[in-house]
């Protein structure tokens, strides 16, 4: 019999320290003694705290699309719901996903992580041919192939990124913190999506990849002085990239909004105007009157937190602020419960994923970091961002199914050793198995 | 399996940092959401608000029947459209369907071939259409694929002139009418002095707007109902109106004349029932004459002045008459020149020739100058009273300023006030037979109407009524005794029956009629010299059903006329003023419903 065991195990086993099956055998309960194989781990309910948060941002996605643009609808298509009937389906796909996830164990992803890897960067190269891509606001970010419709390859990707990334970590182990076995193949693995997406391009998409690696890498173990060394090199890079005159304006307009409120500060200024329109309590529901989506012309898409903040004011807004972070640290606290490693970088790439995501778009509409088109997650409009944000979700929740608590088999440290590439004895006299050559006796 | 590769207080350190993260978010929603709510939220409100005017319909104008329509508005599409919407393939087609629709050529296909196939987002192809173009375009533009995209028809209010005048290529009172622009601001004549009342109260609407500047349909409120425009009933009557513009016509042909207008006026009330010059213009093309000839638009009979000429002999009559220094029977010597100024001028009778010793009623027939001068010169013991007093005869007469008829751009005419600039005796012998001051031909209508109808001041006015509002006459007051009247009627019956080249080519058979010509020389102000053979021919004067009971003023104007017969004191025309005048009279003399059975003469009661 298959299972996600057996099937990683044939795929080479996790350098995890202290790789000896023996001790799981032991700790593992006596009636799977006999078939070490078929091991199962006791799955319990899912965090439910979790999916309220989804579903209750999906919903406030869902009125605040319809509200922000039955207006502009019907005025440009005679259809009030010709952008929010679209939303309903795709909730409702997303929503089979993530019980479809949710019900499967997580450790299938493994088998399909690097297949999955290729399709996504495959899907992101299809996006430079000009026969099947869709060009949008200036950049080519949808795919087209045949009949089926357009998609977006980089919501795929971070999906993908992040379930590779964990299987990859895990499979590392702490191996991570070395400089060829870790950080370099890190950058090998996440460097070329992000210049893929950068070069679409949506620096929006490519930020929130970017930083969804590092900070699962950060998780897994990176070495912080190579981490520090790359902030370090990266920030001339950023600053070299922004010099091009469209960046460079971007952040003028994002530094004075006021100074070109009729040009490229418009989105920003009118945003804001949204939200003091708003106040403590709001304007109620479908009240807006920048809306309408008339003045913000992305109000049911970038920009849909500020229409929340505008018929529901702060109270509303907040609260969507306070979802996300719910769900973080709902989502962090299944990583620190997840019965191994993938697990556990699994749950914290989707959380750090979506919040950052989420933290990210509501930076921009209140005006603390540049415009940067990204939409936020459950409650903007689209398609392809939903279905897969919910099937990460169901991930997350399935890893949630097997937390275990604190004290129990897997909660030992891992030895991360004296950074000297020895092996070392675990134990309360811990020291190397062979003194040092230079070491004097 | 044993232990975990990843970091538990590196992944408490990432709570902590969504944790700081959120918070900062709550704390920059909070300052936009409370701490700069009131300012910005003014700013929003600002900036999606606007207000718009919805024009009411403007009134039409009818006749004194009140059923011609003089000028009316009608809703005309403006076709416009947005290429931009269409591939280039689509504009060309577009364009090509349009110009073989609206039946374009040249020009003007080109024109909107360009516009169309134009990269812009909104651009005007054609203007006014006709309501069979409009619904051809709406019908091809609808269904799933349709011939025509990317069109919008825009209802604009256009004003219509549906009569036709009496001249060629010429709307029914085009001068007393005026037109109205495409701002929907009338111009000259009724359409700009009762601009108000035309085009009542626009309605004013408060709406939200989006970016693009478009009003959001379901924000809009009415703040300001509005009203609509209020119909006007002129005093004119259409086909009087229409028998006056053809005679007009016809006189300027025949005298190769610059300009004729005519006024034919009931005295006791002011209403003025025909009004009209030649040339005239089609209001309903006024866009294309405004930009080749824009003078067309001014109206000869308010707006333009001349020297009356002999007409004013009236004026000096009613001076001397009044002051009693003459009676009509006053013997008097026309010498045919007469020295003034101490023999440094002289004022000559137009055929300069004496005619001995006659009346002052015949002198008047006979249009004597020199006879009008000396009476003038004897108004009073010295010059400057003499001139005072003519002056003054002028004044309360109503000239030096405008009589307030009810037609925009009326001037008042050039009198020089003695008391300020003293005349000399030569300019109070030209004033006393009209020449040295400008007066309008209403002002002669006014006057001579104060003369016909007992001795009252009428205004003239050419609206009866504003919606279902008559107006009433304005009475300036009396400015002669009714006895005066009566004289200076019958001098004026006496004039066209005394004189047998009036007589043959004035009366009326079964009415009376009575008047005064006048045939004034016209100064060239560029040249410095008296035009050579043209003139300025003028004749006022009554019609009556019964003798003495004059029922309607004329005043005719024949405007540097070229006259055919040229000999010393007579110039003959094919058409003169007081033939003019005569078929005029008979045609208004004639017209049902438009003389009253019996006059109420303001201030002296009813007359018979």
């Amino acid at each position: 019999m298959i299972t996600p065991l057996t099937a990683v195990r044939a795929l080479g086993r996790d350098r995890a320290p202290g790789r000896d099956a023996p001790a799981v055998r032991e700790r593992t309960p006596a009636r799977d003694r006999a078939h070490a194989n078929t091991l199962q781990r006791q799955r319990h309910e899912p965090e439910y705290g979790i999916l309220v948060a989804i579903v209750a941002l999906a919903a406030i996605g869902i009125l605040m699309v319809y509200s922000s643009s039955a207006i502009k609808s019907f005025l440009q298509r005679d259809d009030p719901f010709a952008i929010v009937g679209p939303q309903i389906f795709w909730a409702a796909l997303g929503l089979v996903a993530m019980v479809v996830m949710m019900r499967v164990d997580y450790r299938w992803l493994r088998v399909v992580s690097v297949p999955m890897f290729i399709v996504g960067v495959a899907a992101l190269l299809l996006v430079f041919v000009p026969a099947l891509n869709k060009v949008v606001g200036g950049s080519a970010r949808w795919l087209t192939i045949g009949p089926l419709p357009a998609v977006h390859p980089a919501e795929f990707m971070k999906l993908a990124l992040v379930v590779y990334l964990a299987h990859w970590f895990a499979k590392r182990g702490t191996a991570v913190h070395g400089l060829r076995s870790g950080t370099l193949p890190f950058l090998v693995i996440a460097g070329p999506v992000i210049v893929l997406v950068l070069l679409e391009p949506d620096l929006g998409t490519a930020s929130v990849l970017a930083f969804t690696a590092f900070t699962m890498f950060f998780l897994a173990g990176a070495n912080l002085i190579h981490l520090a060394a790359l902030v370090a090199a990266a920030i001339p890079a950023v600053c070299l990239m922004f010099m091009k005159g469209y960046q460079m304006d971007r952040i003028t307009a994002w530094l004075n909004p006021w100074d070109s409120a009729s040009s490229l500060g418009f989105h920003s200024v009118q945003g804001f105007l949204a939200l003091a329109l708003g106040g403590v309590v709001g304007a109620g529901l479908g009240e807006s009157r920048l809306a309408g989506g008339l003045f913000l012309p992305n109000a049911f898409n970038d920009f849909i937190f500020a229409i929340i903040g505008e018929e529901f004011g702060l109270l509303g807004a907040g609260l969507v602020i306070v979802l996300f972070l719910a769900f973080g640290y709902l989502g962090i606290r299944t990583s620190l419960g997840a019965p191994d490693t993938f697990g556990a970088l699994l749950a914290a790439g989707i959380t750090a994923w979506i919040c950052l995501q989420a933290f990210i778009n509501i930076a921009v509409v209140v005006g603390l970091i540049p415009v940067t088109g990204i939409p936020l997650p459950f409650v903007s409009a689209g398609g392809s961002s939903l279905v897969i944000s919910f099937a990460a979700v169901g991930i997350l929740l399935s890893v949630s199914r097997e937390t275990v608590e604190r004290g129990t088999w897997n909660d030992a440290p891992a030895d991360r050793g004296r950074r000297d590439g020895r092996a070392h004895l675990p134990g309360p006299r811990r020291g190397p198995v062979a003194p040092r050559a230079t070491r004097r006796a | 399996m044993l232990g975990r590769s990843d970091s538990r207080t590196r992944a408490l350190l990432l709570l902590v940092a969504f944790v700081i993260v959120a918070g900062s978010l709550g704390i920059r929603l909070a300052y936009w959401q409370v701490v700069r709510r009131d300012e910005l939220a003014a700013m929003a409100v600002r900036q999606s608000s606007m207000r718009y005017e919805i024009p009411s319909k403007r009134g039409s104008i009818y006749d004194r029947s009140g059923t011609v329509v003089l000028a009316t508005s009608v809703s005309r599409d403006r076709l416009a459209a947005n290429p931009k919407l269409l591939t280039p393939d689509r504009r060309a087609q577009v364009a090509a369907r349009l110009v073989q629709l609206l039946n374009l050529t040249g020009d003007d296909a080109a024109n909107l071939t360009a516009r169309m196939t134009s990269d812009r987002e909104y651009v005007v192809l054609a203007r006014e259409l006709d309501p069979s173009a409009s619904d051809e375009i709406r019908r091809l533009s609808e269904g799933d694929n349709p011939e025509l995209a990317g069109l919008i028809l825009e209802p604009q209010s256009v004003r219509l002139y549906p009569q036709a005048g009496g001249g060629p290529r010429t709307t029914l009172a085009a001068h007393l009418l005026g037109f109205v622009n495409r701002d929907g601001v009338g111009q000259y004549g009724v359409e700009q002095y009762y601009q108000d009342d035309l085009a009542g109260l626009a309605t004013v609407v408060a709406a939200q707007r989006d970016a693009s500047g478009n009003a959001v349909p379901e924000s809009s409120t009415v703040i300001e109902p509005g009203y609509p425009g209020q119909n006007l009933t002129l005093t004119v009557d259409a086909s009087l109106q229409v028998a006056v513009e053809q005679e007009l016509l016809s006189a300027w042909i025949a005298d190769r004349a610059k300009r004729v207008s005519a006024v034919v006026m009931d005295p006791y009330t002011g209403e003025v029932v025909a009004y009209a010059s030649y040339p005239s213009y089609d209001a309903n093309q006024y866009q294309a004459l405004a930009a080749t000839d824009p003078g067309v638009f001014v109206d000869p009979i308010v707006s333009t002045v001349y020297e009356p000429g002999s007409v004013f002999k009236m004026l000096t009559a009613t001076a001397a008459l009044g002051a009693g220094t003459v009676t009509t029977k006053t013997k008097l010597r026309d010498t045919g020149t007469l020295q003034v100024d101490g023999g440094r001028a002289h004022v000559d009778d137009a055929d300069h020739k004496p005619m001995g010793v006659m009346s002052f009623e015949d002198a008047v027939a006979y249009s004597r100058n020199v006879v009008a001068a000396k009476v003038a010169l004897k108004l009073a013991p010295t010059t400057k009273a003499a001139s005072t007093k003519l002056y003054d005869t002028w004044r309360t007469m109503g000239f030096g300023a405008p009589t307030g008829i009810d037609v925009a751009n009326e001037v008042g005419g050039i009198v020089r006030d003695p008391a300020t600039s003293p005349w000399r005796q030569i300019d109070l012998a030209n004033g006393a037979f009209g020449q040295g001051i400008a007066v309008t031909p209403i002002q002669l209508a006014q006057a001579y109407g104060a003369m016909l109808n007992g001795g009252m001041l009428v205004q003239p006015r050419v609206v009866k009524a504003i919606g279902d509002r008559d107006t009433n006459p304005v009475v300036k007051g009396r400015v002669m005794p009714d006895t005066l009247s009566t004289t200076l009627t019958s001098m004026m019956h006496h004039v066209v029956h005394e004189v047998d080249f009036y007589r043959s080519r004035t009366l009326i058979p079964g009415y009376d009629v009575g008047g005064k010509t006048g045939t004034a020389q016209i100064w060239d102000a560029e040249r410095h010299a008296w035009k050579v053979n043209l003139f300025n021919y003028s004749f006022v004067g009554y019609v009556a059903r019964n003798p003495g009971r004059p029922d309607l003023v004329i005043a005719v104007r024949i405007e540097e006329g070229r006259p055919t017969v040229i000999r010393l004191g007579h110039l003959e025309m094919p058409v003169m003023s007081f033939e003019l005048f005569r078929r005029i009279a008979h045609t208004a003399i004639t017209t049902p419903d438009l003389v009253p059975d019996s006059h109420v003469a303001p201030g002296i009661g009813p007359r018979p």
